[in-house]
This record gives structure tokens, C-alpha cells and sequence, in this order.
């Protein structure tokens, strides 16, 4: 390659300019720190209490509803269940219905399949609740036990019962009493203060039916026993009997237990 | 066990069961049941629904003719007013109250809250104290506890976070019984930056009151200040789960609920979850933030910011509509939208109100020293092309802003163009954003600096990761044109050859690729090739 050659050729290079690039400036804003919520100091401006009453929200304590607070429905249970308690004490009829009217309804979970805590929560509460309600129950003495009560009695008590009249239905007196004669004849009478543990006069009357439901369990289950069918101690005639008197007496005391 | 007596209830601050009890206690008065309603909702952070109740019990009132107090519904209705921030409304509802220290306060809260709204722009400085502020100022300070009380948390409004600690301190000392004023002060600790005291002032009140959620959300928060999310994250978990959780798969019933804001923590629950988004980042802020906005305050920032970072500027820019900034947040919120938009679309007009913006802020006398100060006054000097002038401020807080992409992006091009071509490499190197780094103005600078700091091979590196990443994109020749350009003007013959016959295998698989359809630019194609094969044969030339 001759000199002239390569002249023209690096002419080429010499000549050469490359375009020049305008690189624009652009800009990365900065961006803030995202910012946490803190809420801010009390005002005081909130309304006072109704009653006038101080609420020191916002001074001892902080002006915010507790972290657990319960749920409503199971308050409105809750005061149902002692409404039902107190109304039970005054007159026999109306104890239950009382307040009925007036009371929310339950409460219910929305969307059980979506909110299955929920569900379980509410199952617990109203199960608590009755647990609650039953374990009141349970102060009053355990039911004798009806196999004891099926043993025969000694054979000088047999023989004093043999020669005794059992009490007459005929006597003048009211289904109470009479219950109670019947029962203090088979030992069944309840004790002198079952009334007095529940506070209420309607508690004399839970007990009584408590030994009267002792007595006829005791009598279903004699009348049940392949032995005694055997031996024929229950007549048609005097079975009909029972029932009817057991009826009756159940319907009488039956009412004032609601 | 009996059902809890309304008096336990509320000294529980068990609302929810205080409201049944009323539910159920047939026989109160139509006025007083609704008083009692109107209560407990406000306790319970609902007042809208408060507002409607008081409203409601004015009326029984009103019908009983039982002329008293009926006048004072006003005021309780403007509380609630307040406390939804319609602060006009309950300016003017509280007005017509009878004179008491209640209205006393609401009237200085709400001027205040309207204070602060009309003149707070940070060029103003300290926003000043209106004379009629300043007399209830006076009339409260002599007055009680609660008004003493009441003319602290104004200070903290106007953000006088000194003035309010002393006046809780100094209350605090007469009366050590008031433990919320450990809360108050925590709040002015925080504010102040002090997060250690303010933790110390929070663990103090959370010793007498255990049960609190805002005392936990605080303390959450001062964690992460102190960077340290995780554990933030952590405390928020430890508060009961159906406050946290986001709404039941963000749809159908939780999220109704959320957007009423039911519950008897409705207020508590919006924080906590607002706060869980921050603490993590923002994740899940999508779905969480927006019903939060109006609820929270700081929901509809946080938002804003996410939108940005998420890159939908246009939607942040929605958000903000209507919203006339105040702090310094606000309006540096508003700048990044706006600039984010206007360069995005092209618009100059919304890259003005950005430069505006960031020029408010950072030449504000209380943010002309600060990080975030600086940072906007550079901003603005790089939105209005002056990227010299952005440099020295970009300096300054290279420091402490480190390993922030944002200022590694701007420092690297304001000292590109400022010819500092090894220390604008460096700082670009350090960018780790995945899409940032494959932006192609980002890679045209950095090519430029390594190339003129005499690095050429490392410059074909980022070519050829461009070309990994792009194939054979317009983007990716106009990087070759540069980075052979560069390379001739810098010397490197035998790079820029390598770059100009790269170019033109670009073009030529370009070509292939449009096939016919791009017959209309075939002579801009054919200059480009004929471009391209020039500065080849110049640089192969020359290269000899």
C-alpha cells in the first residue's frame, strides 16, 4: 500500500467527528421516609359525662377504649339471664316474659365461613355463660341416688310401714303440703335450707321440685323393673292411678318453677 | 358472675359493654339514652356517628322543651365536628354555645387547625399566634387542670413541642396522679426526635396502664425510629389480632368495616394497621391505605408516597388534588409528584410547580440546614437544569444520605455534568435499583464517565449488560452511537471501532427485524448506517 494510499486513508480518520450527545439531566426525586401514625396529645374538648359525673379520661388515663372490650351480645345475655333471675323472685307469671320486649335481639356472626374466630368466640362466650348459669344451679345439693334409694329398708322399718296408713289425697290440703307429707314419709323431703341458698323465694319452690322429681324417677324406675312387673305390684288400675296423680301434682308445681 | 354494672364498665373503659347495658336498661329517658349513646360513641372514635346521636338528643330535647342545657349540644356536636377535622364547621357550631371552658378550648383548637391551614406555608416561618388565640391562651392558662391542659396540646398543634412538654412537666410535678401526661410528654419527645425519652415517658405509663393501644402503637414507633422495624412490626403483633390483620381478604365484610370504620376501635384499628404498613415498608399499603385516607392523617401522605414509589405518579397527583400543603411533608409530597409526572409526561407545567415546591421547602428558614432542606433545594436546581448549582448541595448531605439510590442518581449526574467524571462514575456505580439501572439515561451517563475517567472497558460492560438485557432495541444503538462517539473522541480507536461495528450489527438485525414495515425511516436507517460504517472506518484508521 503506497504512502498516498494510506494519507487518504487516515484522512478519514482525521476528518472524522463524531456527533456530539446531549445527555439530559433528569431527576430522582427523593423520596421521604413513609410516616408513622403517633395521634396526638388530648384536646379536651370532648363532651362531659351525662350525668355529670368526672371521667378523668385523658388525665389518669389515656382517652382511648380499652384493648378488650367485650361484646355486646354476650352483655345483652348476661343482663338477660339476671333480668330473668330477679323477675323469677316477684311474681310467678311474669318472670320470664318481663323485659323480653324491650331486650336487643342476640347477637349473630355475619359470615360464619369467612370468620370462623368469630364463630368460635361467640360459641365460648355463650357456652361460659351457661356454664355460669349451671354452675348457680349446682350450689343446691346433688339428687340422692337412685340405686340407694331403691334398697329395701330395714326389716323394722318394713314392718312399721305395714301397719301405717299412707297419706290420704282426700285430706283438705294443698298440693304443696301434701308433696311434702308424701315426701317426708319416704325421706325424700328437701332440706330445710334450699330455699335460703338462692336468695329467692322461688328457690323453696325449685327444691321442692327437685325431691318431687327424686320421687317419680324413683317410681318410673320401680314401675320399669322387670322384677316388680313380675311380681305384678303395678296394676293397670293403680298404675293409671299414679300417673293421673302424678300429673296433676307436676302440672300444679310445675308453673311456678319458670 | 353479675353482668358488668354500667360504673365498672366505663371505669374499664369497656365501651362496648357500657353501650349493651344501655341497650337494655328499658325506661330511660329518650334524651338521656341518646346522651349516654352520643358519649360513648365519641370515647369510642366514632363521631361521626357521635355527631348524629348529640344531634339526635338536641332534639329530644328541643321536643321536651326542657330549655336548659339544649344549647350545649352545640358544643358537643362542634367537638365531634373537630374531631372529623371540620374544623370551619365546628368553629362556627361552637360559637353559638354558651360561654364555658369548654368552648374556650374548642375555639382555640379550631383556630389553631385554621391557623395553621391558611399560613403555615413553611416560607412564613412560625405561624403567628392570632391575638384572639392568645387571649384564650390567656383565660385557659389560669384556668383548671384540663384547661392547662388544653393550651398544651394547642402548642403541640402549631408544633411548639418545647412549650407543651414544659407546661406537662410542670403539671405533672403538682399532680403525679395524671399519668396520661406520661403519654403527652412522649408525644413531645417523639416530635422533638428524642425517641429514647420518649420511649422512657411511654414505658413509664404503660407501668400504671398496661391495657393501651396507644401507648404500644408509640412505643412501635419509636422502634422504628430508631431503626428498628422489625421490632415495631413485632410490638403491633402483640396487640389483639383482629386489630392488626388487614381486612378479611380485602373484600366483602372487613373490608365494609373498615371503610365505616366500625367496631368499638375503629380509631385504634385504622392506626394500628395504617402504622403496620409503614413499619413494613409499604407493603400491602395498597390495599390498606386508601379507605384509611380521612381517617388516619398521615394515610393520605403515605399513600401519595407509595403511589410514587410504585411509579404511578398521575394517581398520587389525584390524591393530592384539592389539597392546599401546609408542612413541609406535605409540600415536599407535593413536589415529588409533580415532578415525577412532568417528566414523565413531558408537562412543563407541573415540572414548575415541582421546582416551586422544592424551593419553598428548602429555602425555608427552618429547613435550610436540614437534610431533607437541601435535598429539595437541589431538586429544584436540577428541575430547572442547573446541575452545577444542585452539586454543592448534593455534597453535603452525600454522607449522611448514603446508599440511597436518589442521591447516588443525582450526585452522579450533577457531577457528570459538572465534568467530575470518576467521582460521577463511582457515585453511579453505587445505584443497586433494578429498573433504574437499566434505564437508558442512566447507562448513557455512566458510559460517558467511565469512558472519560478512562475506563473504556468498563464502559463496554454495561454495553453489553444493556445488550443482555434490551437485545437489539433503538435503546441499545443509541447507547453504541454514544459509547462510540466517546470512545473516538477520547482516543480509544480501537473500543470505539469495536463499538461502531457492534452499531452496525445492531442496525443490520434491526432491519431484519422491522423487515418492510419501517420502509418510511428507511433513509434516516440508511444516514444512521452510513453513520455508523463512517465512525468504524474513522476509528479503525485511526487506531493504526
Amino acid at each position: 500500500m503506497d504512502p498516498q494510499q494510506l494519507q487518504e486513508l487516515f484522512a478519514f480518520a482525521d476528518s472524522y467527528r463524531p456527533p456530539e450527545y446531549q445527555l439530559p439531566v433528569r431527576l430522582q426525586p427523593f423520596l421521604p421516609d413513609y410516616v408513622p401514625a403517633i395521634g396526638a396529645p388530648n384536646a379536651f374538648i370532648a363532651p362531659p359525662r351525662p350525668d355529670g359525673e368526672p371521667d378523668f379520661l385523658g388525665l389518669t388515663v389515656l382517652d382511648e377504649p380499652a384493648l378488650r372490650q367485650s361484646d355486646p351480645a354476650a352483655v345483652a345475655l348476661q343482663l338477660r339471664h339476671q333480668l330473668r333471675l330477679q323477675g323469677g323472685g316477684g311474681s310467678s307469671s311474669s318472670g320470664g316474659a318481663g323485659g323480653e320486649g324491650g331486650l336487643p335481639p342476640l347477637g349473630w356472626v355475619a359470615d360464619p365461613a369467612r370468620q370462623p374466630q368469630g364463630l368460635d368466640d361467640w360459641i365460648q362466650q355463650v357456652e361460659g355463660l351457661h356454664q355460669e348459669a349451671a354452675s348457680a344451679a349446682t350450689l343446691a345439693p346433688a339428687p340422692p341416688d337412685l340405686e340407694r334409694l331403691m334398697q329395701a329398708w330395714s326389716p323394722e322399718v318394713q314392718a312399721q310401714l305395714q301397719g301405717s296408713a299412707l297419706p290420704d289425697p282426700r285430706q283438705d290440703v294443698d298440693v304443696h303440703t301434701f308433696a311434702r307429707m308424701v315426701l317426708a314419709v319416704l325421706d325424700l323431703a328437701p332440706p330445710a335450707n334450699a330455699g335460703a341458698a338462692g336468695g329467692s323465694a322461688g328457690s323453696a319452690a325449685a327444691g321442692l321440685a327437685e325431691a318431687l322429681h327424686s320421687l317419680f324417677a324413683l317410681y318410673l324406675e320401680f314401675r320399669n323393673n322387670p322384677a316388680f312387673q313380675q311380681l305384678g305390684v303395678f296394676g293397670p288400675a293403680a298404675a293409671t292411678l299414679a300417673d293421673a296423680a302424678a300429673e296433676h301434682d307436676s302440672a300444679a308445681v310445675q308453673p311456678s318453677l319458670v | 358472675m353479675a353482668a358488668p354494672a354500667l360504673e365498672e364498665a366505663l371505669q374499664r373503659r369497656d365501651f362496648a359493654a357500657a353501650q349493651a347495658v344501655f341497650a337494655s336498661t328499658p325506661g330511660l329517658a329518650k334524651e338521656a339514652s341518646d346522651q349516654w349513646h352520643a358519649w360513648l360513641l365519641f370515647h369510642a372514635g366514632r363521631a361521626e356517628e357521635a355527631l348524629e346521636a348529640y344531634g339526635a338528643a338536641a332534639e329530644a330535647a328541643a321536643a321536651a322543651i326542657s330549655a336548659g342545657g339544649g344549647k350545649s349540644y352545640d358544643l358537643h356536636r362542634a367537638a365531634c365536628l373537630f374531631q372529623l377535622r371540620r374544623y370551619r364547621q365546628a368553629q362556627e357550631l361552637a360559637q353559638q354555645g354558651p360561654d364555658c371552658p369548654l368552648k374556650t378550648r374548642l375555639l382555640l383548637h379550631c383556630a389553631a387547625k385554621l391557623d395553621e391551614a391558611a399560613s403555615a406555608a413553611p416560607t412564613s416561618g412560625a405561624a403567628p399566634t392570632s391575638s384572639c388565640s392568645g387571649d384564650w391562651e390567656a383565660q385557659l392558662g389560669a384556668g383548671g387542670v384540663e384547661d392547662q391542659l388544653s393550651v398544651a396540646a394547642a402548642l403541640y398543634a402549631r408544633a411548639d413541642f418545647a412549650g407543651a412538654a414544659a407546661l406537662y412537666e410542670g403539671l405533672l410535678a403538682r399532680f403525679p396522679d395524671l399519668h396520661a401526661l406520661r403519654a403527652y410528654l412522649a408525644l413531645c419527645a417523639y416530635m422533638q426526635d428524642d425517641y429514647e425519652g420518649s420511649a422512657a415517658h411511654i414505658e413509664a405509663y404503660q407501668a400504671v396502664q398496661p391495657d393501651s393501644l396507644l401507648a404500644a402503637n408509640l412505643r412501635a414507633c419509636c422502634d422504628f425510629r430508631a431503626g428498628d422495624a422489625a421490632t415495631a412490626l413485632h410490638t403491633l403483633g402483640g396487640l389483639p389480632p383482629e386489630l392488626v390483620a388487614p381486612p378479611a381478604a380485602e373484600a366483602g365484610v372487613g373490608q365494609l368495616a373498615a371503610e365505616q370504620g366500625c367496631g368499638p376501635q375503629a380509631a385504634g384499628a385504622a392506626l394500628i394497621r395504617h402504622n403496620a404498613v409503614v413499619f413494613g415498608d409499604g407493603q400491602g399499603g395498597l390495599q390498606v391505605l386508601p379507605p384509611l385516607v380521612g381517617v388516619v392523617e398521615e394515610a393520605r401522605l403515605n399513600l401519595v408516597l407509595l403511589y410514587c414509589k410504585r411509579g404511578d405518579p398521575a394517581r398520587a397527583l389525584g390524591l393530592l388534588r384539592g389539597m392546599e400543603p401546609g408542612t413541609a411533608l406535605e409540600f415536599i409530597c407535593q413536589a415529588v409528584a409533580c415532578a415525577l409526572h412532568g417528566q414523565a409526561a413531558g408537562s412543563g407545567e407541573h415540572i414548575q410547580r415541582a421546582r416551586e415546591s422544592f424551593l419553598a421547602v428548602g429555602s425555608s428558614p427552618t429547613e435550610l440546614d436540614t437534610v431533607p432542606g437541601r435535598q429539595c433545594m437541589a431538586s429544584a436546581l436540577l428541575l430547572g437544569s442547573q446541575p452545577q448549582e444542585a452539586l454543592p448541595y448534593l455534597e453535603s448531605v452525600a454522607e449522611v444520605c448514603e446508599g440511597d439510590d436518589a442521591l447516588s442518581w443525582n450526585l452522579g449526574l450533577a457531577r457528570g455534568a459538572a465534568g467530575q467524571w470518576e467521582a460521577a462514575a463511582q457515585a453511579l456505580q453505587a445505584v443497586q435499583r433494578r429498573d433504574w439501572l437499566e434505564d437508558s439515561l442512566y447507562q448513557s451517563w455512566l458510559v460517558r464517565c467511565l469512558v472519560r475517567c478512562g475506563q473504556p472497558e468498563a464502559a463496554w460492560q454495561v454495553y453489553l449488560q444493556a445488550q443482555a438485557h434490551a437485545g437489539a432495541a433503538p435503546a441499545v444503538a443509541a447507547l453504541l452511537g454514544l459509547l462510540g462517539s466517546e470512545l473516538f473522541q477520547a482516543g480509544a480507536f480501537l473500543w470505539a471501532a469495536r463499538a461502531f461495528h457492534a452499531l452496525e450489527h445492531v442496525q443490520r438485525q434491526q432491519a431484519l427485524l422491522h423487515g418492510g414495515a419501517l420502509a418510511a425511516s428507511a433513509p434516516a436507517a440508511a444516514a444512521a448506517a452510513a453513520a455508523a460504517w463512517e465512525g468504524k472506518r474513522a476509528a479503525s484508521m485511526a487506531a493504526f
